[in-house]
Protein backbone atom coordinates (compact mmCIF):
# COMPACT_ATOMS: atom_id res chain seq x y z
CA UNK A 1 0.00 0.00 0.00
CA UNK A 2 1.64 3.72 -0.79
CA UNK A 3 0.94 6.13 0.01
CA UNK A 4 -0.58 8.95 -2.29
CA UNK A 5 -1.88 12.87 -1.49
CA UNK A 6 -1.22 12.12 1.94
CA UNK A 7 1.86 13.48 4.23
CA UNK A 8 3.28 12.12 7.11
CA UNK A 9 1.74 12.27 10.14
CA UNK A 10 3.55 14.01 13.40
CA UNK A 11 3.43 12.77 16.90
CA UNK A 12 3.94 15.43 19.95
CA UNK A 13 3.27 13.29 22.60
CA UNK A 14 1.92 9.62 23.69
CA UNK A 15 1.05 8.84 27.32
CA UNK A 16 -0.19 5.39 28.73
CA UNK A 17 -2.27 5.54 31.48
CA UNK A 18 -3.58 2.51 34.29
CA UNK A 19 -6.85 2.38 35.53
CA UNK A 20 -8.06 -0.11 38.20
CA UNK A 21 -11.61 0.01 39.89
CA UNK A 22 -13.34 3.13 38.83
CA UNK A 23 -14.86 4.13 41.47
CA UNK A 24 -17.65 6.14 40.29
CA UNK A 25 -18.75 3.73 37.88
CA UNK A 26 -20.82 0.61 38.69
CA UNK A 27 -21.90 -1.87 36.24
CA UNK A 28 -25.69 -1.69 35.28
CA UNK A 29 -27.09 -4.66 35.80
CA UNK A 30 -29.78 -4.19 33.42
CA UNK A 31 -26.93 -4.71 30.95
CA UNK A 32 -26.77 -8.24 31.60
CA UNK A 33 -30.19 -8.31 30.10
CA UNK A 34 -28.38 -6.51 27.01
CA UNK A 35 -25.42 -8.73 26.98
CA UNK A 36 -27.59 -12.28 27.02
CA UNK A 37 -29.73 -11.26 24.01
CA UNK A 38 -26.82 -10.44 21.87
CA UNK A 39 -24.66 -13.32 23.42
CA UNK A 40 -27.31 -15.96 23.18
CA UNK A 41 -26.87 -16.50 18.70
CA UNK A 42 -23.58 -17.24 19.47
CA UNK A 43 -24.13 -19.73 22.02
CA UNK A 44 -22.44 -17.61 24.73
CA UNK A 45 -23.60 -17.53 28.13
CA UNK A 46 -22.86 -14.83 30.33
CA UNK A 47 -21.15 -14.30 33.28
CA UNK A 48 -22.78 -12.37 35.88
CA UNK A 49 -19.90 -11.78 38.28
CA UNK A 50 -17.36 -11.15 35.79
CA UNK A 51 -19.29 -8.15 34.43
CA UNK A 52 -20.31 -6.72 37.75
CA UNK A 53 -17.18 -7.15 39.42
CA UNK A 54 -15.28 -6.12 36.95
CA UNK A 55 -13.07 -2.32 36.56
CA UNK A 56 -15.43 -0.59 34.76
CA UNK A 57 -13.50 2.12 33.22
CA UNK A 58 -15.85 3.55 30.33
CA UNK A 59 -14.32 4.22 26.98
CA UNK A 60 -15.57 7.53 27.90
CA UNK A 61 -13.53 8.27 31.08
CA UNK A 62 -10.28 6.87 30.17
CA UNK A 63 -10.53 8.97 26.98
CA UNK A 64 -11.21 12.07 29.18
CA UNK A 65 -8.17 11.17 30.73
CA UNK A 66 -5.50 11.15 28.47
CA UNK A 67 -7.37 13.92 26.65
CA UNK A 68 -6.47 15.48 30.15
CA UNK A 69 -2.86 14.62 30.15
CA UNK A 70 -1.82 15.21 26.08
CA UNK A 71 -4.26 17.99 25.61
CA UNK A 72 -5.70 20.05 28.94
CA UNK A 73 -8.00 22.35 27.42
CA UNK A 74 -6.60 22.46 23.95
CA UNK A 75 -8.74 22.35 20.89
CA UNK A 76 -8.62 19.12 19.14
CA UNK A 77 -10.05 18.71 15.19
CA UNK A 78 -10.33 15.10 15.41
CA UNK A 79 -10.54 11.94 18.10
CA UNK A 80 -10.53 8.48 17.03
CA UNK A 81 -10.62 5.75 19.77
CA UNK A 82 -9.66 2.63 18.97
CA UNK A 83 -10.44 -0.59 20.41
CA UNK A 84 -10.23 -4.74 20.62
CA UNK A 85 -12.98 -5.16 23.67
CA UNK A 86 -16.36 -3.57 23.66
CA UNK A 87 -17.08 -0.90 26.19
CA UNK A 88 -18.88 -1.85 29.48
CA UNK A 89 -21.91 0.10 28.73
CA UNK A 90 -22.02 0.75 25.00
CA UNK A 91 -25.62 2.88 26.23
CA UNK A 92 -22.99 6.08 26.63
CA UNK A 93 -21.61 7.54 23.32
CA UNK A 94 -18.39 8.43 23.18
CA UNK A 95 -18.89 10.87 20.21
CA UNK A 96 -21.60 12.82 22.34
CA UNK A 97 -19.64 12.33 25.47
CA UNK A 98 -16.36 14.07 24.18
CA UNK A 99 -18.35 16.20 21.66
CA UNK A 100 -16.95 19.68 21.31
CA UNK A 101 -17.36 22.52 18.34
CA UNK A 102 -15.54 21.42 15.17
CA UNK A 103 -13.79 18.30 17.07
CA UNK A 104 -14.91 14.83 15.16
CA UNK A 105 -15.31 11.59 17.01
CA UNK A 106 -15.51 8.32 16.16
CA UNK A 107 -14.13 4.84 17.09
CA UNK A 108 -12.29 1.84 15.07
CA UNK A 109 -12.98 -1.76 16.14
CA UNK A 110 -13.48 -5.35 15.26
CA UNK A 111 -9.73 -5.70 14.16
CA UNK A 112 -8.21 -7.19 17.07
CA UNK A 113 -5.03 -5.93 18.27
CA UNK A 114 -4.77 -4.03 14.86
CA UNK A 115 -7.22 -0.69 15.21
CA UNK A 116 -4.98 1.41 16.26
CA UNK A 117 -2.96 0.66 12.82
CA UNK A 118 -5.74 1.31 10.85
CA UNK A 119 -6.37 4.27 13.52
CA UNK A 120 -3.65 6.00 12.51
CA UNK A 121 -3.94 5.62 8.97
CA UNK A 122 -7.80 7.10 9.12
CA UNK A 123 -6.06 10.20 10.45
CA UNK A 124 -3.78 10.06 7.94
CA UNK A 125 -6.75 11.03 5.91
CA UNK A 126 -7.56 14.00 7.84
CA UNK A 127 -4.76 16.69 6.56
CA UNK A 128 -8.07 19.21 7.29
CA UNK A 129 -7.97 17.92 10.70
CA UNK A 130 -4.68 18.36 12.04
CA UNK A 131 -4.54 18.55 15.89
CA UNK A 132 -5.73 14.55 16.22
CA UNK A 133 -5.72 12.47 19.04
CA UNK A 134 -5.28 8.14 18.95
CA UNK A 135 -6.68 7.07 22.30
CA UNK A 136 -6.18 3.01 22.22
CA UNK A 137 -8.66 1.31 24.81
CA UNK A 138 -7.97 -1.64 26.69
CA UNK A 139 -10.93 -2.62 29.09
CA UNK A 140 -11.94 -6.23 29.96
CA UNK A 141 -15.28 -5.30 31.95
CA UNK A 142 -16.95 -7.95 29.67
CA UNK A 143 -19.58 -10.60 30.60
CA UNK A 144 -18.38 -13.42 28.50
CA UNK A 145 -15.71 -16.00 28.70
CA UNK A 146 -12.97 -15.46 25.85
CA UNK A 147 -9.74 -16.56 25.08
CA UNK A 148 -8.19 -13.32 23.83
CA UNK A 149 -9.73 -11.40 25.59
CA UNK A 150 -8.79 -12.96 28.98
CA UNK A 151 -5.16 -11.94 27.78
CA UNK A 152 -6.25 -9.04 29.21
CA UNK A 153 -4.89 -8.54 32.79
CA UNK A 154 -6.99 -8.81 35.48
CA UNK A 155 -5.15 -5.71 37.45
CA UNK A 156 -6.00 -2.69 35.63
CA UNK A 157 -7.38 -1.59 31.98
CA UNK A 158 -5.38 0.66 29.66
CA UNK A 159 -5.42 3.18 27.20
CA UNK A 160 -2.72 4.89 25.38
CA UNK A 161 -3.18 8.03 24.29
CA UNK A 162 -1.14 9.42 20.58
CA UNK A 163 -1.40 13.23 20.49
CA UNK A 164 -0.44 14.56 16.92
CA UNK A 165 0.04 18.35 15.60
CA UNK A 166 2.14 19.30 12.77
CA UNK A 167 4.85 20.57 15.17
CA UNK A 168 5.30 17.06 16.96
CA UNK A 169 8.81 15.40 16.66
CA UNK A 170 8.19 12.48 15.85
CA UNK A 171 7.33 11.45 12.06
CA UNK A 172 5.19 9.00 11.38
CA UNK A 173 5.03 6.79 7.97
CA UNK A 174 1.66 5.26 6.71
CA UNK A 175 1.33 2.14 8.48
CA UNK A 176 0.90 -0.82 6.56
CA UNK A 177 -1.00 -3.87 7.04
CA UNK A 178 -0.91 -7.41 5.69
CA UNK A 179 -3.85 -9.08 5.95
CA UNK A 180 -5.19 -13.03 4.64
CA UNK A 181 -1.32 -13.27 5.89
CA UNK A 182 0.01 -17.17 7.32
CA UNK A 183 1.10 -17.17 10.47
CA UNK A 184 4.11 -19.25 9.58
CA UNK A 185 4.90 -16.06 6.97
CA UNK A 186 4.45 -13.07 9.41
CA UNK A 187 8.67 -13.61 10.47
CA UNK A 188 9.43 -13.48 7.29
CA UNK A 189 7.34 -10.77 6.22
CA UNK A 190 8.69 -8.61 9.33
CA UNK A 191 12.24 -9.64 8.38
CA UNK A 192 11.79 -8.16 4.98
CA UNK A 193 10.78 -4.94 5.92
CA UNK A 194 12.52 -4.45 9.10
CA UNK A 195 15.98 -5.25 6.68
CA UNK A 196 14.61 -2.32 4.27
CA UNK A 197 13.75 0.11 7.10
CA UNK A 198 16.49 -0.40 9.24
CA UNK A 199 15.29 0.63 12.24
CA UNK A 200 16.95 1.55 15.72
CA UNK A 201 14.20 -0.01 17.61
CA UNK A 202 11.81 -2.65 16.67
CA UNK A 203 8.68 -3.11 19.53
CA UNK A 204 6.67 -6.30 18.46
CA UNK A 205 3.61 -7.48 20.53
CA UNK A 206 4.08 -10.33 22.65
CA UNK A 207 3.59 -13.26 20.13
CA UNK A 208 5.10 -11.41 17.39
CA UNK A 209 8.26 -13.81 16.55
CA UNK A 210 11.15 -11.53 17.65
CA UNK A 211 13.39 -10.85 14.68
CA UNK A 212 17.19 -11.52 14.81
CA UNK A 213 19.56 -8.69 14.01
CA UNK A 214 17.42 -6.09 15.21
CA UNK A 215 17.43 -4.45 19.19
CA UNK A 216 13.97 -5.80 19.90
CA UNK A 217 11.38 -4.42 22.81
CA UNK A 218 8.37 -7.18 23.43
CA UNK A 219 5.16 -5.52 24.58
CA UNK A 220 3.47 -7.02 27.86
CA UNK A 221 1.69 -9.67 27.11
CA UNK A 222 -1.19 -8.69 29.26
CA UNK A 223 -2.73 -6.16 27.21
CA UNK A 224 -4.07 -6.74 23.99
CA UNK A 225 -4.63 -3.46 21.42
CA UNK A 226 -2.68 -0.91 23.92
CA UNK A 227 0.46 -3.05 24.51
CA UNK A 228 2.87 -2.30 21.59
CA UNK A 229 2.08 1.46 22.31
CA UNK A 230 2.34 1.67 25.48
CA UNK A 231 5.92 0.19 24.93
CA UNK A 232 6.45 2.93 22.28
CA UNK A 233 5.05 5.67 25.24
CA UNK A 234 7.59 4.35 27.84
CA UNK A 235 10.20 4.38 24.57
CA UNK A 236 9.99 8.06 24.10
CA UNK A 237 9.29 9.56 27.58
CA UNK A 238 12.64 7.69 28.67
CA UNK A 239 14.67 9.29 25.70
CA UNK A 240 12.63 11.74 24.29
CA UNK A 241 15.24 13.87 22.29
CA UNK A 242 17.59 10.58 21.31
CA UNK A 243 17.28 11.09 17.41
CA UNK A 244 16.34 7.44 16.10
CA UNK A 245 14.41 4.93 14.10
CA UNK A 246 11.36 2.77 15.90
CA UNK A 247 9.57 0.23 14.09
CA UNK A 248 6.22 -0.83 15.72
CA UNK A 249 4.36 -4.19 14.23
CA UNK A 250 1.98 -6.20 15.93
CA UNK A 251 0.04 -9.49 14.64
CA UNK A 252 -3.47 -10.26 14.84
CA UNK A 253 -3.51 -14.24 14.94
CA UNK A 254 -7.60 -14.51 15.06
CA UNK A 255 -7.52 -12.43 11.57
CA UNK A 256 -4.23 -13.38 10.16
CA UNK A 257 -2.94 -9.76 9.80
CA UNK A 258 -0.08 -7.83 10.51
CA UNK A 259 0.36 -4.33 11.43
CA UNK A 260 3.72 -2.32 11.07
CA UNK A 261 4.32 1.23 11.54
CA UNK A 262 8.32 3.22 11.30
CA UNK A 263 8.45 6.41 13.26
CA UNK A 264 11.13 8.93 13.34
CA UNK A 265 12.16 10.68 16.17
CA UNK A 266 13.59 13.75 15.10
CA UNK A 267 14.03 16.49 17.88
CA UNK A 268 14.14 20.32 16.75
CA UNK B 1 -10.65 13.09 -7.34
CA UNK B 2 -13.66 13.74 -5.21
CA UNK B 3 -14.99 10.60 -3.20
CA UNK B 4 -18.03 8.54 -5.00
CA UNK B 5 -20.83 6.13 -4.71
CA UNK B 6 -19.59 3.73 -7.67
CA UNK B 7 -22.20 0.55 -6.82
CA UNK B 8 -24.75 0.30 -4.23
CA UNK B 9 -27.09 -2.78 -3.39
CA UNK B 10 -29.48 -3.56 -0.35
CA UNK B 11 -30.76 -6.94 0.76
CA UNK B 12 -34.46 -6.72 2.25
CA UNK B 13 -35.04 -10.10 4.10
CA UNK B 14 -37.65 -11.97 2.83
CA UNK B 15 -39.91 -12.39 5.96
CA UNK B 16 -42.00 -9.41 6.93
CA UNK B 17 -42.86 -9.32 10.85
CA UNK B 18 -45.65 -7.67 11.96
CA UNK B 19 -45.48 -4.83 14.63
CA UNK B 20 -48.46 -6.76 16.29
CA UNK B 21 -46.49 -9.84 16.33
CA UNK B 22 -43.58 -8.21 18.33
CA UNK B 23 -45.84 -5.42 20.27
CA UNK B 24 -45.39 -7.57 23.45
CA UNK B 25 -41.45 -7.82 23.17
CA UNK B 26 -41.49 -4.42 22.93
CA UNK B 27 -43.78 -3.25 25.75
CA UNK B 28 -46.52 -2.06 23.55
CA UNK B 29 -50.14 -2.05 23.74
CA UNK B 30 -52.37 -2.20 21.52
CA UNK B 31 -53.47 1.41 21.56
CA UNK B 32 -49.48 1.85 21.10
CA UNK B 33 -49.38 -0.27 18.07
CA UNK B 34 -52.61 1.70 16.66
CA UNK B 35 -50.27 4.86 16.77
CA UNK B 36 -47.37 3.36 15.64
CA UNK B 37 -49.06 1.98 12.59
CA UNK B 38 -51.17 5.55 11.76
CA UNK B 39 -49.33 7.86 13.65
CA UNK B 40 -45.89 6.91 12.58
CA UNK B 41 -46.52 5.09 9.56
CA UNK B 42 -44.56 1.80 11.45
CA UNK B 43 -46.36 -1.09 10.08
CA UNK B 44 -43.93 -3.85 9.56
CA UNK B 45 -40.54 -4.73 9.51
CA UNK B 46 -37.97 -7.15 7.51
CA UNK B 47 -36.07 -9.91 9.92
CA UNK B 48 -33.77 -12.90 8.44
CA UNK B 49 -34.15 -15.01 11.33
CA UNK B 50 -31.40 -17.68 10.28
CA UNK B 51 -28.97 -15.12 9.47
CA UNK B 52 -26.54 -13.97 11.71
CA UNK B 53 -25.17 -10.15 10.95
CA UNK B 54 -22.19 -11.34 8.27
CA UNK B 55 -24.66 -13.34 6.49
CA UNK B 56 -26.91 -9.88 6.23
CA UNK B 57 -23.58 -8.24 4.98
CA UNK B 58 -22.77 -10.64 2.65
CA UNK B 59 -25.89 -10.88 1.31
CA UNK B 60 -26.03 -7.04 0.34
CA UNK B 61 -22.64 -7.37 -1.27
CA UNK B 62 -23.81 -10.05 -3.57
CA UNK B 63 -26.31 -7.60 -5.07
CA UNK B 64 -23.20 -5.86 -6.13
CA UNK B 65 -23.01 -7.18 -9.79
CA UNK B 66 -20.02 -6.18 -10.22
CA UNK B 67 -17.79 -6.82 -7.23
CA UNK B 68 -16.57 -9.99 -7.98
CA UNK B 69 -14.42 -8.66 -10.77
CA UNK B 70 -13.71 -5.60 -8.76
CA UNK B 71 -12.92 -7.93 -6.01
CA UNK B 72 -9.16 -7.19 -6.15
CA UNK B 73 -9.44 -3.54 -6.40
CA UNK B 74 -10.88 -3.35 -2.75
CA UNK B 75 -8.56 -1.98 -0.40
CA UNK B 76 -10.94 -1.90 2.74
CA UNK B 77 -14.25 -2.97 4.28
CA UNK B 78 -15.87 -0.67 6.86
CA UNK B 79 -18.99 -2.06 8.55
CA UNK B 80 -20.86 1.07 9.72
CA UNK B 81 -22.48 0.14 12.89
CA UNK B 82 -24.88 1.62 14.97
CA UNK B 83 -23.89 -0.88 18.44
CA UNK B 84 -20.47 -1.38 18.36
CA UNK B 85 -18.97 -4.70 18.31
CA UNK B 86 -19.74 -7.32 21.22
CA UNK B 87 -19.09 -10.85 21.76
CA UNK B 88 -15.89 -13.29 21.56
CA UNK B 89 -12.92 -11.66 20.09
CA UNK B 90 -12.24 -14.75 17.81
CA UNK B 91 -15.96 -14.61 16.22
CA UNK B 92 -14.93 -11.40 13.32
CA UNK B 93 -17.84 -11.04 10.81
CA UNK B 94 -16.03 -8.92 9.43
CA UNK B 95 -13.24 -11.51 8.38
CA UNK B 96 -16.19 -13.99 7.43
CA UNK B 97 -17.90 -11.32 5.44
CA UNK B 98 -14.01 -10.88 3.25
CA UNK B 99 -13.55 -14.71 2.95
CA UNK B 100 -16.82 -15.48 1.70
CA UNK B 101 -16.44 -12.35 -0.73
CA UNK B 102 -12.92 -13.17 -1.73
CA UNK B 103 -11.36 -9.74 -0.10
CA UNK B 104 -9.74 -11.26 2.42
CA UNK B 105 -6.74 -8.89 1.42
CA UNK B 106 -8.40 -5.59 1.77
CA UNK B 107 -7.91 -4.25 5.36
CA UNK B 108 -11.23 -4.77 7.03
CA UNK B 109 -12.64 -2.70 10.36
CA UNK B 110 -15.76 -1.27 12.14
CA UNK B 111 -16.67 2.50 12.21
CA UNK B 112 -18.86 3.00 15.35
CA UNK B 113 -20.04 5.97 17.65
CA UNK B 114 -21.80 7.82 15.33
CA UNK B 115 -24.77 5.34 16.14
CA UNK B 116 -27.08 5.34 12.98
CA UNK B 117 -25.05 8.25 11.39
CA UNK B 118 -22.29 6.01 11.08
CA UNK B 119 -22.92 4.41 7.47
CA UNK B 120 -22.04 8.32 6.20
CA UNK B 121 -19.19 8.94 8.23
CA UNK B 122 -18.29 5.78 6.89
CA UNK B 123 -18.39 6.52 3.47
CA UNK B 124 -16.37 9.93 3.83
CA UNK B 125 -13.79 7.85 5.80
CA UNK B 126 -13.69 5.19 2.66
CA UNK B 127 -13.04 8.24 0.35
CA UNK B 128 -9.76 9.75 2.53
CA UNK B 129 -8.59 6.23 2.95
CA UNK B 130 -8.75 6.20 -1.12
CA UNK B 131 -7.09 9.18 -1.47
CA UNK B 132 -3.99 7.90 -0.52
CA UNK B 133 -3.65 5.20 -2.15
CA UNK B 134 -1.92 5.17 -5.82
CA UNK B 135 -4.18 3.16 -7.44
CA UNK B 136 -6.50 5.32 -8.98
CA UNK B 137 -9.21 2.77 -9.20
CA UNK B 138 -8.97 1.47 -5.45
CA UNK B 139 -12.34 0.45 -3.79
CA UNK B 140 -13.30 0.24 -0.01
CA UNK B 141 -16.22 -1.90 0.51
CA UNK B 142 -19.00 0.08 3.29
CA UNK B 143 -21.57 -1.80 4.72
CA UNK B 144 -24.20 -1.50 6.62
CA UNK B 145 -27.13 -3.77 8.53
CA UNK B 146 -27.12 -5.56 12.08
CA UNK B 147 -29.30 -7.78 13.92
CA UNK B 148 -31.64 -6.40 15.50
CA UNK B 149 -32.81 -7.49 19.91
CA UNK B 150 -35.79 -6.50 21.60
CA UNK B 151 -33.53 -3.98 23.55
CA UNK B 152 -32.48 -2.23 21.20
CA UNK B 153 -36.21 -1.20 20.33
CA UNK B 154 -36.65 -0.83 24.22
CA UNK B 155 -33.98 1.87 24.12
CA UNK B 156 -34.59 3.86 21.64
CA UNK B 157 -35.70 7.00 22.91
CA UNK B 158 -38.24 7.97 19.83
CA UNK B 159 -40.62 6.20 18.65
CA UNK B 160 -39.22 3.43 16.10
CA UNK B 161 -39.18 0.17 15.43
CA UNK B 162 -35.46 -1.75 14.33
CA UNK B 163 -35.30 -4.06 11.48
CA UNK B 164 -32.16 -6.20 9.67
CA UNK B 165 -32.43 -5.07 6.00
CA UNK B 166 -28.79 -4.31 5.11
CA UNK B 167 -26.98 -2.32 2.34
CA UNK B 168 -23.04 -2.56 0.53
CA UNK B 169 -21.75 0.31 -0.81
CA UNK B 170 -18.55 0.29 -3.42
CA UNK B 171 -16.87 4.07 -2.79
CA UNK B 172 -14.35 4.89 -5.03
CA UNK B 173 -12.15 8.15 -6.47
CA UNK B 174 -12.38 7.13 -9.65
CA UNK B 175 -14.87 8.98 -12.73
CA UNK B 176 -17.42 6.67 -12.48
CA UNK B 177 -20.31 6.91 -9.82
CA UNK B 178 -22.00 9.73 -7.79
CA UNK B 179 -20.36 12.04 -7.19
CA UNK B 180 -20.40 13.35 -3.25
CA UNK B 181 -20.59 17.01 -2.90
CA UNK B 182 -20.93 17.52 0.84
CA UNK B 183 -21.02 15.99 4.46
CA UNK B 184 -21.39 17.67 7.31
CA UNK B 185 -22.60 16.43 11.00
CA UNK B 186 -23.03 17.45 14.03
CA UNK B 187 -22.61 16.13 18.01
CA UNK B 188 -24.93 17.71 20.11
CA UNK B 189 -23.28 16.44 23.67
CA UNK B 190 -26.08 16.98 25.58
CA UNK B 191 -27.89 13.78 24.33
CA UNK B 192 -24.68 11.48 24.74
CA UNK B 193 -26.53 9.16 27.39
CA UNK B 194 -28.64 7.99 24.75
CA UNK B 195 -31.20 6.02 25.99
CA UNK B 196 -30.57 6.88 29.02
CA UNK B 197 -31.44 10.30 29.00
CA UNK B 198 -33.55 11.63 31.81
CA UNK B 199 -37.10 12.23 30.71
CA UNK B 200 -36.69 16.21 30.64
CA UNK B 201 -33.63 16.15 28.68
CA UNK B 202 -35.51 13.71 26.37
CA UNK B 203 -38.28 15.83 25.66
CA UNK B 204 -35.94 18.53 25.06
CA UNK B 205 -33.94 16.67 22.10
CA UNK B 206 -37.43 15.44 20.83
CA UNK B 207 -38.25 19.10 20.85
CA UNK B 208 -34.86 20.16 19.29
CA UNK B 209 -34.63 17.25 16.80
CA UNK B 210 -36.57 18.43 13.75
CA UNK B 211 -35.06 22.01 14.11
CA UNK B 212 -31.16 20.52 14.53
CA UNK B 213 -31.82 18.34 11.29
CA UNK B 214 -33.40 21.09 9.34
CA UNK B 215 -30.34 23.16 10.09
CA UNK B 216 -28.25 20.45 9.29
CA UNK B 217 -29.96 19.71 5.66
CA UNK B 218 -29.96 23.37 4.92
CA UNK B 219 -26.27 23.01 5.60
CA UNK B 220 -25.71 20.87 3.76
CA UNK B 221 -26.94 21.76 0.46
CA UNK B 222 -25.25 24.79 1.17
CA UNK B 223 -22.02 23.69 1.38
CA UNK B 224 -23.00 21.89 -2.16
CA UNK B 225 -23.49 24.96 -3.68
CA UNK B 226 -26.69 23.95 -4.05
CA UNK B 227 -30.58 25.34 -2.34
CA UNK B 228 -32.81 23.01 -0.91
CA UNK B 229 -35.15 23.30 -3.87
CA UNK B 230 -32.64 21.85 -6.25
CA UNK B 231 -32.45 18.50 -3.75
CA UNK B 232 -34.19 15.93 -6.09
CA UNK B 233 -34.64 13.52 -3.33
CA UNK B 234 -33.86 13.33 0.17
CA UNK B 235 -33.39 9.41 1.25
CA UNK B 236 -33.70 9.44 5.06
CA UNK B 237 -32.83 7.39 7.68
CA UNK B 238 -36.35 5.41 8.66
CA UNK B 239 -36.81 6.48 12.11
CA UNK B 240 -40.58 7.46 11.58
CA UNK B 241 -42.81 9.21 8.86
CA UNK B 242 -44.08 12.05 11.60
CA UNK B 243 -40.93 13.22 12.44
CA UNK B 244 -40.11 13.56 8.78
CA UNK B 245 -42.90 15.00 8.03
CA UNK B 246 -42.29 17.64 10.63
CA UNK B 247 -38.61 18.52 9.37
CA UNK B 248 -40.59 18.78 5.71
CA UNK B 249 -42.80 21.53 7.10
CA UNK B 250 -39.10 23.62 8.54
CA UNK B 251 -37.60 23.08 5.34
CA UNK B 252 -40.70 23.99 3.39
CA UNK B 253 -39.58 20.24 1.36
CA UNK B 254 -41.95 18.19 -0.43
CA UNK B 255 -42.94 15.46 1.53
CA UNK B 256 -42.75 13.35 -1.37
CA UNK B 257 -39.51 14.26 -2.22
CA UNK B 258 -38.61 12.80 1.11
CA UNK B 259 -38.22 8.63 0.15
CA UNK B 260 -40.71 7.09 3.30
CA UNK B 261 -41.95 3.95 1.09
CA UNK B 262 -39.47 1.98 3.07
CA UNK B 263 -40.75 2.72 6.91
CA UNK B 264 -43.59 0.28 6.45
CA UNK B 265 -42.05 -2.23 5.01
CA UNK B 266 -38.80 -2.23 6.48
CA UNK B 267 -38.88 -0.14 9.63
CA UNK B 268 -35.41 1.45 10.80
CA UNK B 269 -32.35 -0.78 9.81
CA UNK B 270 -29.72 0.84 11.81
CA UNK B 271 -27.44 2.65 9.61
CA UNK B 272 -28.46 0.62 6.02
CA UNK B 273 -31.37 3.01 5.68
CA UNK B 274 -30.53 5.44 3.02
CA UNK B 275 -28.52 3.39 1.03
CA UNK B 276 -31.33 1.06 1.29
CA UNK B 277 -33.85 3.96 0.13
CA UNK B 278 -31.72 4.78 -2.60
CA UNK B 279 -31.47 1.11 -4.50
CA UNK B 280 -35.57 1.78 -3.75
CA UNK B 281 -35.16 5.35 -5.62
CA UNK B 282 -33.38 3.76 -8.19
CA UNK B 283 -35.75 0.84 -8.49
CA UNK B 284 -38.68 3.54 -8.70
CA UNK B 285 -36.93 5.61 -11.05
CA UNK B 286 -37.03 8.79 -8.81
CA UNK B 287 -33.50 9.35 -9.68
CA UNK B 288 -32.37 10.33 -12.65
CA UNK B 289 -29.09 11.51 -14.48
CA UNK B 290 -27.63 14.59 -12.48
CA UNK B 291 -30.06 14.56 -9.96
CA UNK B 292 -28.99 15.98 -6.65
CA UNK B 293 -30.08 14.21 -4.03
CA UNK B 294 -29.13 14.22 0.04
CA UNK B 295 -28.48 11.35 2.39
CA UNK B 296 -29.44 12.37 6.24
CA UNK B 297 -29.50 10.45 9.28
CA UNK B 298 -29.29 10.93 13.04
CA UNK B 299 -27.54 8.92 15.64
CA UNK B 300 -28.33 8.14 19.25
CA UNK B 301 -25.74 10.31 21.32
CA UNK B 302 -26.66 12.60 19.10
CA UNK B 303 -25.24 12.78 15.82
CA UNK B 304 -27.04 14.55 12.68
CA UNK B 305 -25.11 14.30 9.39
CA UNK B 306 -26.46 14.95 5.92
CA UNK B 307 -24.43 14.20 2.86
CA UNK B 308 -25.33 15.08 -0.29
CA UNK B 309 -24.35 13.42 -3.58
CA UNK B 310 -25.07 13.52 -7.63
CA UNK B 311 -26.39 11.33 -9.29
CA UNK B 312 -24.30 9.89 -12.35
CA UNK B 313 -25.83 6.53 -12.75
CA UNK B 314 -24.05 3.66 -11.06
CA UNK B 315 -23.42 0.04 -11.91
CA UNK B 316 -26.26 -2.61 -10.58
Amino acid sequence: MTAREITKLRLSGAHHARFTAAADSAADPRMLEFWAERLAPQGIGVDSDRYLHGHHNSFTAMSRAVIEHLRPGEPLDLIIAAHATPDFDSRMSLAGSLAAPGTLVFAVSDQGRLAPFSALRTALGFPDRPRALIVILDQGTFPYPDTAGSLLGAAADHAVGLAMDPGGAVSISPPRQWCDLPTQRVAAVLTDELNALAPDLVIVGSHVPAPAAFRVRVAPDDQLCTGVWSALAQELAAEPDRPRRIVVADHEPELACLGLVCLDVCPT
Amino acid sequence: MTTRLVAVAAYLPPNSVTLESVADELGLTPVDVRVYQKFYGLVDIRVDTGADVADLLISAAKGIGTLAWAAHRVRYVVHARTVQPTGAHSINPLLTVARTLGIERAVSFAVTQHACASGLLAVDLAGRLLAGESDPDALALVLTGEKTYPHVNRLMPVPTIMGEASAACLVGRGEHGDEMLSYVWRAVGEYCAGPELPDAVRQKFQREYPQTLAELMREAADRAGLGLDDVKMVLPHNVNRMSWIRVAQLIDFPVDRIYLDNVPVTGHCFCADPFVNYASALQDDRLGPGDPYMMVSVGLGAIFSAMVFRHRGVTR
